[in-house]
C-alpha cells in the first residue's frame, strides 16, 4: 500500500480485489493500479488522504487497514449476468450481501461478505463502504482481461478518480 | 429419540469442502461418514519429472494454512538424500518458522473456528458481534498476526514463504530484523496464557475414547521439525519406517485417503497426542500455564484440543523469543549439494499433527515418485471411528444441537480438507 497524507480532509481507501492469474478476476487490481497512477499525478491539489490496495483475495489484514480509513471503495470482479465491462456501484450495508456462506466461514472460504460482517461486528468498518463491481466474462487461468473489460478499465478508473476528488461526499 | 438423521452438505469452520452424513435407526447407527467431496488434487503427480529444489514450494501449495509445514517437511526429506547437515544456526531458524505457523494456525483454529462451538455461536462473526466476546476475538485475531508477521520476517511472505528451501534458507533475517518483533511476540505470549486460562473454562462433553496417540518425540525438545515415531500404545521407530507401520487405503466416499496403524487401526495425530505424549517436553511457562488450568493431562478427551492447542501456543511464542534471544544469523543460509540419486523420508509436527513426505529422486535432482501423507487424512478415520462412539450420546438432544455436536467432533482436528485431499489416485468408473 502507498498512503499519501494530506494535511486534513477525509480518509478513503482503495482496495482492488482480484487474482491478476485468473484472466478478468485481476480487474479490480487493474482499476486501482491505473486510479493510483493518475493520483499520484495529482498529489498536490489534495484535500484528504487517499491509501491503495491491491489484494489477490481478502484476507484478515484488511480489518486493521480497514479502521483506519472513513471510507473504503472496494473494486472486485462480479459476475452479475450484466455485459462484460458493466460497472455496478453500491453502498454496503449490513445484510445486504445476504448472509450465505457467512456461518461456514473458514479461513479457505473468507471472503469479501465474511470480511465486512466481521469488520462490522468488531466495529472496524469504515463509515462508508462503496462496492464497485466490474461483470466480467472469464476466469480462466493466466494473465490479461479480455478486450472487452479492458477497454472498461479506463472507464472506471477515471469515474473512480472524479469520485475521490468530490469532496463533497457525505460520509 | 431414537431415529435421527444429521446431514451436514457443507461443513462449516473447517478448512476445505466435506460433508457429514448419518443415519441413526431405533437406536443403530445404519450409516455414518464424512465425505471428503473437495475434488483430488494430484500434487504427487505433479511432482514426478520436477527437481528437487521444486517439491517445497509445490507440496507448500497444499496448504494456505501450514504451508511450512509442507516446506519442512519436504526439505528435511531431499537433505537426506543429498546428504545435507544443516548447521545448528539453520535449525534454530527452522523451529522459528515453525513456531510462526503454530502461533498463526492455532490462534486461527481456537478463537475463530472452534470457540464457536463451545460457546453456542454460529461463526466467529457472530461470536465477534457480542460486546463481553468481542475483546476474546480482537486477542485471537492480534495473536494470529503476530505468527504471520514473524512468517514473513522469515519468510518473505505471510503464506506460501519465499525463503525456506532445500538445505536451509535463501535468504535469513538479520537479527535486528526478529528483534523488531520482540515487544509483540511478548504480548502475544501473555495473551496466549490468558487463551489456556479462558480455554479451560470451556464446557467439555464427556468423551474419551481409547485412542491410540501418535506423535513424534524428540530427546531434547517439543517436537517439531524432527523425532521419532511413538504413540501411547508403545510404539516407538524411526520415521524411515512410517509406510511399514501405517496403512494409505482409498475409500469410496471420501476423495481423501484413510490412514491407519496396520496394528490398532483409526489414530490421533496432531495437538492433543502431541501434548499428551510430550507433557514433559513442554517449556516452563506452557507447563506452567497447563498446571493451573485444573485439567489432567495426559486426557484423551478430543474436545480438550482446545486446550493443547492453546498450550502450544504458549510453547510456539515462548520459544520463539527465545530462538530470537540466541539468535545467530545463518551464513551462508543455505548448503548446496550436487544432485544424486537416492529414496528418503521425514516427518515433522504439522499444527494439525505429523505430516510425511517421501521422495525417489534420479541421479540428475528429478522427482521419481514420492508420497505425502497429511495429518489430515491420518485423522479421517479417526473422526469418524469418534463419531461412531459419538453419536449414542447425542441421539437425546435437539436435532440441531446433536448436529452442532457432531460437527464440533469434527471440528476438534481442525481437519484441513484441502491438504488431505492432495492426493494421486483418481478412479474413473466409464459404463
Amino acid at each position: 500500500m502507498t498512503p499519501h497524507q494530506a494535511s486534513t480532509g477525509l480518509r478513503t481507501l482503495i482496495l482492488g480485489v482480484g487474482n491478476d492469474w485468473a484472466s478478468d478476476d485481476g480487474a479490480g487490481p487493474a482499476v486501482v493500479r491505473r486510479v493510483q497512477k493518475w493520483w499520484n499525478a495529482r498529489l498536490r491539489d489534495a484535500k484528504r488522504e487517499v491509501g491503495f490496495q491491491v489484494l489477490a483475495r481478502p484476507d484478515l489484514s484488511l480489518l486493521d487497514l480497514m479502521a483506519r480509513y472513513d471510507e473504503v471503495i472496494i473494486v472486485d470482479a462480479v459476475v452479475s449476468g450484466a455485459a462484460p465491462g458493466t460497472l455496478h456501484r453500491q453502498v454496503w450495508e449490513k445484510g445486504m450481501l445476504g448472509d450465505k456462506g457467512v456461518a461456514r466461514a473458514s479461513s479457505h472460504g473468507f471472503g469479501l461478505r465474511e470480511l465486512l460482517q466481521m469488520a462490522a461486528s468488531l466495529g472496524k468498518l469504515p463509515t462508508r463502504v462503496e462496492l464497485w463491481g466490474v461483470a466480467i466474462a472469464s476466469t480462466e487461468p493466466g494473465q490479461g482481461l479480455t478486450p472487452q473489460v479492458a477497454r472498461a478499465v479506463d472507464d472506471f478508473a477515471a469515474e473512480l478518480l472524479t469520485r475521490l476528488q468530490d469532496c463533497e461526499v457525505a460520509v | 429419540m431414537t431415529t435421527l438423521r444429521i446431514d451436514v452438505p457443507y461443513m462449516a469452520r473447517v478448512e476445505g469442502e466435506g460433508a457429514l452424513n448419518i443415519i441413526v435407526e431405533q437406536g443403530e447407527i445404519k450409516h455414518l461418514e464424512l465425505n471428503i467431496f473437495e475434488p483430488p488434487r494430484f500434487f504427487e503427480a505433479f511432482l514426478r519429472g520436477r527437481h528437487f529444489m521444486e517439491a517445497p514450494d509445490i507440496t507448500a501449495r497444499i496448504c494456505g494454512i501450514c504451508p511450512v509445514a509442507y516446506q519442512m517437511s519436504a526439505s528435511h526429506a531431499i537433505d537426506k538424500i543429498l546428504g545435507i547437515q544443516i548447521t545448528p544456526e539453520m535449525r534454530a531458524l527452522r523451529r522459528l518458522l515453525y513456531c510462526a505457523e503454530w502461533i498463526e494456525s492455532h490462534a486461527l483454529h481456537i478463537y475463530l473456528l472452534h470457540a464457536p462451538d463451545f460457546l453456542g455461536y454460529e461463526s466467529a462473526i457472530s461470536m465477534a458481534a457480542d460486546p463481553a466476546l468481542r475483546p476474546a476475538v480482537e486477542m485471537g485475531l492480534r495473536m494470529k498476526k503476530i505468527g504471520n508477521a514473524l512468517l514473513a520476517t522469515i519468510g518473505g511472505r505471510e503464506v506460501h514463504p519465499l525463503s525456506p528451501t532445500v538445505g536451509g534458507f535463501y535468504r535469513a533475517p538479520a537479527k535486528n530484523e526478529l528483534l523488531a518483533l520482540k515487544s509483540e511476540l511478548e504480548w502475544g505470549l501473555e495473551a496466549s496464557i490468558k487463551t489456556v486460562a479462558w480455554t479451560a473454562t470451556l464446557d467439555f462433553p464427556d468423551f474419551e475414547p481409547d485412542y491410540e496417540l501418535v506423535s513424534l518425540r524428540h530427546p531434547d525438545e517439543y517436537p517439531m521439525n524432527e523425532g521419532r515415531i511413538v504413540s501411547n500404545k508403545g510404539l516407538d521407530i524411526p520415521v524411515e519406517e512410517f509406510e511399514a507401520h501405517f496403512i494409505n487405503d482409498h475409500v469410496a466416499h471420501s476423495n481423501a485417503v484413510h490412514v491407519y496403524h496396520r496394528d490398532h487401526g483409526s489414530y490421533n495425530t496432531g495437538p492433543l497426542a502431541r501434548l499428551n505424549l510430550n507433557l514433559d517436553k513442554l517449556t516452563p511457562l506452557a507447563k506452567k500455564a497447563l498446571a493451573e488450568t485444573g485439567h489432567s493431562f495426559p486426557s484423551n478427551n478430543p474436545f480438550k484440543s482446545i486446550v493443547a492447542r492453546a498450550v502450544e501456543v504458549v510453547l510456539a511464542y515462548e520459544e520463539a523469543l527465545d530462538i530470537i534471544e540466541h539468535y545467530v544469523r545463518p551464513e551462508p543460509s543455505r548448503i548446496e549439494a550436487e544432485p544424486r540419486a537416492g529414496r528418503g523420508c521425514h516427518i515433522t509436527e504439522a499444527p494439525r499433527g505429523m505430516l510425511y513426505h517421501r521422495y525417489e529422486l534420479d541421479e540428475n535432482g528429478l522427482i521419481l515418485s514420492c508420497r505425502i501423507d497429511a495429518p489430515s487424512a491420518q485423522n479421517l478415520k479417526r473422526m469418524e471411528d469418534d463419531l461412531w462412539a459419538f453419536v449414542p450420546q447425542v441421539l437425546a438432544l435437539p436435532h440441531d444441537e446433536a448436529t452442532l455436536r457432531c460437527e464440533q467432533l469434527v471440528r476438534n482436528y481442525d481437519p484441513c480438507i484441502s491438504c488431505a485431499t492432495h492426493f494421486i489416485k483418481l478412479n474413473v468408473v466409464e459404463r
